[in-house]
């Protein structure tokens, strides 16, 4: 038989596993600054670029895209070659690939932290650079097809399926997420407002954990577990229908992020059934990996890649059975706004992302430098920090989360909430804070034994940038298509694999945003709903640089506790000119929606100064540049003409007036301050967020009987 | 706006039950053709990653 000679690109891998390190490194050092920052607000120096608001998505987004983004790529490039016996199909794209990756991560590193962010969770970054990413991203896809169809192997094995469907669905929701209209080269708005606009973030965000944080992942286990155990896959079979099943049921589970908010309950009803049905194909996938062991345990005892890769899998049992769970409404109702969310999630990336990625790193780095790894003792001593820092990690902040959501629950005989300042609920919690900030310093440590020994590995290593292979070339024969062979059928055509998997995606993703485009009916008209005035406007806008809703809330739940505590519970129509939403996912600090009204505003301007004068221990950070900078007047008219191009009716040619209304507002609160005791100028950032905190919630306050349901 | 165009349909309350219905088809299919599938085929396809290996120690071998 003719052979064909060609060579392996060990470059592109080289450098995406090395990115990866680099990249986690940051990432948790960036993860362990926010978690003492937590508890020690004045950690942050009062630097603005340092505080809790603006360094937490710094840390999402490069745990996420940077670690977990580049170990997707590294090992997509690793073995997507190997599966196919093909070199990737352009040099020229793989090095678009890499180096465009990792300017977005500069960019992002640059922007977060200036407070340029679009507020929406894992898609804070900005238009231009949301470009960037989609042609980087396309770059990839093309890449990776092109290397399928000039592929050697006849079939394309199930770990290219899920980098596919990757490639497919991160694309499609990244776009669809990220429709925003421009007011200038740093400022954005979506297109949507409120109710839609929170059902869009919220596909994109549980579709992303999906699809980059589970697909690729899955597609790299069926891949390198495998390998490292040195035996094919317990179930091919089982593989294809946990591909199937998968891919078209996770995108119909959106909605269950929005339990109890203002959203349809049609709407919440389909994401938590959904969920529920998403935990038999995640458990098959997960059988799938661990039986693949099965015979050779007494090996997973003494090889360290293994045992990251069970512990991995094991991980990725736990968090798909815990997230249905979350979606069953009454647990939800305990868990949500909690630091319960934030210990799901990290059993996920540091248990399933995480030791994934190690155990990957310490089988492929070797195999590309035709070496051993340098000490098997130290990567046993990581695999044992790691997961001793998972545990207490995890355990403390589901205590955390039960025990404040409790508090916030909790009632005297005689009808009354047991603990009325927020502030004492949050002070009994940070003990577990604590545990949780030495966890994480226990699994960076791990990692940091892993860079040594990966560096002492490839020091002694030899490096062949391009491998030569010899495989014979494709059996072009037609396959023929008949009864029982047509998945391998499918799996011949990767172009119409490709297709029909954006076809289930798209059903999916159909079924759940159509629906949102339609949402305008679902939604009460409230008549007494008025558009923000300017100086509210860019109070939002600073709200929104600060990022203060990482921390507060913006939806009062129909709970007797929460009306309770807030006032009246959040209506959909309250949102109708909400460009972006502003719900928030997780309340340190209280629910802020009735939040107008409820103090002075000489109050608030105390409270920013520094928290501590007016709720003794807080744990907000100051805000003391908010009393120094200036207002951006200049923007004003651009953001009122955005804003009337999305739909909010400001009057034709308000762009004009805008700028002197804003000041006369602006007058009438430092007047106020005045008369308080409070010497201000009027142009100062404090001004303008104190009139959008004084707002919120006030208008069907001002006239409840005004609620029409159409 | 664009989204008020199709703000009109109504009967929303039907989405639900379709995606189950097409969820449901599509995952009868699945398992019927996984279950019909030929055994050798699942096998050959499983052992595709394991395959590379045996190939570059040939080439090494050859090259060197
Ligand atoms: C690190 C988390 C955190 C961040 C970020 C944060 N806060 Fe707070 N906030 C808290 C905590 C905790 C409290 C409760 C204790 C207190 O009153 O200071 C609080 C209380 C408040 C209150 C009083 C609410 C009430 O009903 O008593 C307001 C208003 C407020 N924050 C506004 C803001 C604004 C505006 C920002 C952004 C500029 C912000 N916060 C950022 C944690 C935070």
């Amino acid at each position: 038989m003719n052979v064909e000679k060609f060579y392996y690109d060990n470059e592109t891998p080289k450098l995406f596993a090395y990115a990866t390190v680099f990249w986690g490194v940051i990432a948790l050092l960036v993860g362990l600054i926010v978690a003492f920052d937590i508890y020690n607000p004045s950690w942050s120096l009062g630097i603005p670029y340092l505080t809790f608001g603006r360094i937490r998505p710094l840390h999402t987004n490069a745990a996420i895209f940077a670690f977990v983004g580049n170990a997707i790529f590294a090992g997509v490039y690793y073995s997507l070659q190997r599966i196919s016996k093909a070199r990737m199909f352009s040099d020229v794209l793989s090095k678009i690939n890499f180096w465009g990756w990792q300017l977005i991560i500069i960019a992002a590193a640059i922007t977060l932290p200036l407070g340029i962010t679009t507020s929406k969770e894992y898609a804070e970054l900005e238009w231009p650079i949301d470009i960037a990413i989609a042609v980087v991203w396309v770059a990839f896809g093309i890449n990776m097809i092109g290397t399928l169809v000039k592929r050697r192997e006849k079939h394309i094995y199930v770990a290219a399926w899920f980098y596919i469907a990757t490639f497919v669905t991160v694309a499609v929701l990244h776009i669809g997420n990220s429709i925003e209209l421009p007011v200038s080269f740093w400022k954005s708005y979506p297109v949507y407002a409120g109710v839609q606009d929170a059902l869009v973030q919220w596909w994109y965000g549980h579709n992303a954990v999906a699809f980059f944080l589970t697909t690729p992942f899955l597609g790299l286990m069926y891949y390198f577990l495998p390998k490292a155990a040195n035996r094919p896959i317990f179930s091919y079979r089982l593989s294809i229908l946990h591909f199937w099943s998968l891919i078209f049921i996770y995108i119909w589970a959106g909605p269950h992020h929005l339990l109890y908010t203002a959203l349809p309950n049609w709407a919440q009803s389909l994401g938590t059934v959904f969920s529920i049905m998403l935990w038999m194909p995640s458990w098959g996938g997960m059988f799938n990996g661990l039986f693949t062991l099965r015979g050779a345990w007494d090996r997973v005892r003494d090889d360290p890649i293994l045992k990251f890769m069970v512990v991995a899998v094991t991980a990725y049992g736990m968090s798909t059975f815990e997230g249905p769970m979350l979606a069953l409404k009454n647990v939800n109702a305990l868990a949500h706004y909690t630091d319960w969310i934030p210990a799901h999630v990290h059993v996920g990336t540091l248990g399933w992302n995480g030791f994934m990625t190690f155990g990957m790193l310490y089988w492929m780095l070797p195999k590309l430098f035709r070496t051993n790894l340098y000490s098997k003792k130290l990567a046993n001593a990581h695999f044992w920090i790691g997961t001793l820092g998972i545990v207490m990690w995890v355990i403390p902040m589901w205590w955390a989360g039960i025990t404040q959501s409790l508090m916030w629950k909790e009632f005297t005989e005689i009808g009354l909430l047991k603990y009325p300042n927020f502030l004492e609920t949050v002070l009994q919690i940070v003990p577990m804070y604590v545990i949780r900030s030495i966890g994480g310093t226990l699994y960076f440590t791990g990692l940091l034994i892993l860079v040594y020994n990966l560096y002492k590995t490839v020091r002694v290593g030899s490096f062949e940038k391009n491998e030569a292979v010899e495989a014979p070339p494709r059996d072009k024969t037609k396959e023929v298509l008949k009864w029982g062979m047509i998945h391998r059928y499918l799996e011949s055509k990767a172009i119409l694999f490709t297709m029909l998997t954006l076809f289930a995606i798209l059903i999916g993703g159909f079924v759940e945003v159509v629906p949102t485009y339609l949402i305008k009916s679902n939604i009460p008209t409230i008549e007494s709903v008025k558009p923000y005035t300017p100086l509210e406007l860019q109070g939002r806008d600073i709200y929104i640089r600060e990022a203060c809703n990482s921390c507060h809330s913006q939806m009062v739940r129909p709970f007797r506790s929460e009306v309770e505590r807030y006032g009246e519970y959040s209506k959909a129509g309250e949102f109708v000119y909400d460009h972006p939403f502003l719900w928030g996912s997780k309340r340190t600090g209280p629910d802020l929606h009735r939040v107008g009204g409820k103090y002075a505003n000489m109050w608030h301007y105390l409270h920013f100064q520094d928290p501590n004068q007016m709720s003794p221990g807080s744990l907000m950070p100051r805000y003391t540049w908010l009393l120094e900078w200036d207002i951006d007047v200049e923007s004003t008219p651009a953001k009122i003409s955005a804003m009337r191009t999305l739909g909010v009716p400001y009057p034709e040619g308000y762009e004009d007036q805008c700028i002197a209304d804003l000041e006369a507002q602006a007058q009438e609160i430092s007047e106020d301050l005045l008369d308080s005791g409070i010497l201000t100028e009027p142009n100062k950032d404090v001004i303008a967020l104190i009139a959008y905190l004084q707002r919120l919630g006030t208008d069907i306050k001002a006239n409840k009987s005004d609620e029409t349901q159409k | 706006m664009f989204s008020s165009y199709l703000s009109a349909i109504d009967g929303i309350e039907v989405f639900p039950i379709i995606s189950l219905i097409i969820f449901v088809t599509v995952f009868l299919i699945v398992l019927i053709r996984v279950f019909a599938m030929d055994k050798k085929s699942a096998v050959e396809a499983a052992n595709i990653p394991l395959k590379d290996e045996i190939l570059t120690t040939k080439s090494e071998s050859k090259n060197g």
